[in-house]
């Protein structure tokens, strides 16, 4: 196990899905959690499953966009320099090209990929940042593929792989390490929310195509104590793919 | 803009450790705070400037007597 030892790290859409799991993974590997998200009671939830000492939660919804840099501010001002950024936090949704509206499309983009720019344009101002750090992006394999009605889903995904390259080359001189991690489809409240409103027999499809199965939030919570642990520090600008074969099948 | 957030602003923008003041030596920009300036400028006084147009800045003074006193209100 890497160890994120005397590291502080903060993970966006904490209270579920992959967010919670690397959130109590990271404490785990001895780090200490800030944790973000809509639902203050899943997130004391997921706080109360942390072990260790240190750890704080921060009830906010990331479409409050200009409230993003007082946030940092405070979570700054409150847990000292941050060594860690998770951005996990998501929506996914169907929706066919016909009936996909402005506002669907724009609150797609402004949580999958707005609020994390956001977030990392405060965060990695010095006074905020640790000499060393490293920032994830949940991206997703359906940046590179396609899914009938996921125009906005797969489009915000490709946007996030994309752009931790430049990402990660204005921040390589802080040594803030930038990488995004494309999982295939995991056993999430976002992967059910998908198969309710699929067929059954497109969800069975989409099972088929997993050549090592279905993967767990575990699976992704390991790679991203890797790409945070020290262990990582040659390794920027890349996403990486773990999808149990899925892309490749 | 007025001249205290003036100086907020550019400390913020430039990551700089103190307190900025009219009289302060910045020293020379890099290439990327040099692209932040771009957009400052362009954004909050509408002046369009190149890179190599301001590479010469090196003080708050030279970036005041860019945009005007009067500008700062």
């Amino acid at each position: 196990m890497f160890s994120l030892k005397e590291k502080t790290i903060v993970v966006t859409g904490a209270s579920s899905g992959i967010g919670k799991c690397t959130s109590i993974a990271i404490s785990k590997a001895g780090g200490r959690v800030v944790l973000i998200g809509r639902n203050e009671d899943r997130l004391i939830e997921t706080f109360n499953k942390l072990e260790g000492i240190g750890h704080s939660y921060y009830t906010f919804d990331l479409l409050n966009f200009s409230e993003i840099k007082s946030l940092v501010s405070r979570i700054v001002t409150e847990n000292g320099k941050i060594d860690g950024l998770v951005n996990s936090a998501g929506v996914e949704s169907t929706v066919p090209l016909k009936v996909l509206s402005y506002k669907n499309l724009e609150e797609t983009f402004k949580i999958n990929v707005f609020s994390g720019i956001e977030l990392t344009k405060h965060f990695s101002n010095k006074k905020n940042f640790s000499s060393k750090g490293s920032i994830i992006f949940l991206s997703s394999v359906m940046g590179s593929l396609g899914e009938k009605g996921k125009i906005a889903y797969c489009g915000s995904k490709a946007a996030v792989k994309n752009m931790i390259k430049p990402l990660a080359l204005e921040l390589a001189d802080k040594n803030i390490r930038v990488n995004s991690i494309s999982p295939g489809l995991v056993m999430t409240e976002m992967t059910d929310k998908l198969f309710a409103s699929i067929s059954e027999q497109s969800s069975q499809d989409i099972i088929n195509k997993h050549p090592l199965g279905i993967g767990t939030p575990n699976d992704v919570a390991s790679l991203c104590i890797y790409l945070l642990s020290n262990s990582s520090r040659w390794v920027t600008g890349t996403d990486i793919i773990i999808d149990g074969g899925y892309s490749i099948s | 803009m007025n001249k205290q957030d003036f100086f907020e602003e550019l400390q913020e923008l430039l990551e700089l450790d103190f307190t900025l003041t009219e009289t302060t030596v910045i020293g020379e920009i890099d290439s990327l705070n040099l692209l932040s300036l771009i957009t400052f400028l362009d954004e909050n006084f509408d002046i369009q400037k190149t890179g190599e147009e301001l590479k010469s800045i090196t003080s708050v003074k030279n970036i005041i007597d860019l945009i005007g006193e009067d500008s700062l209100s």
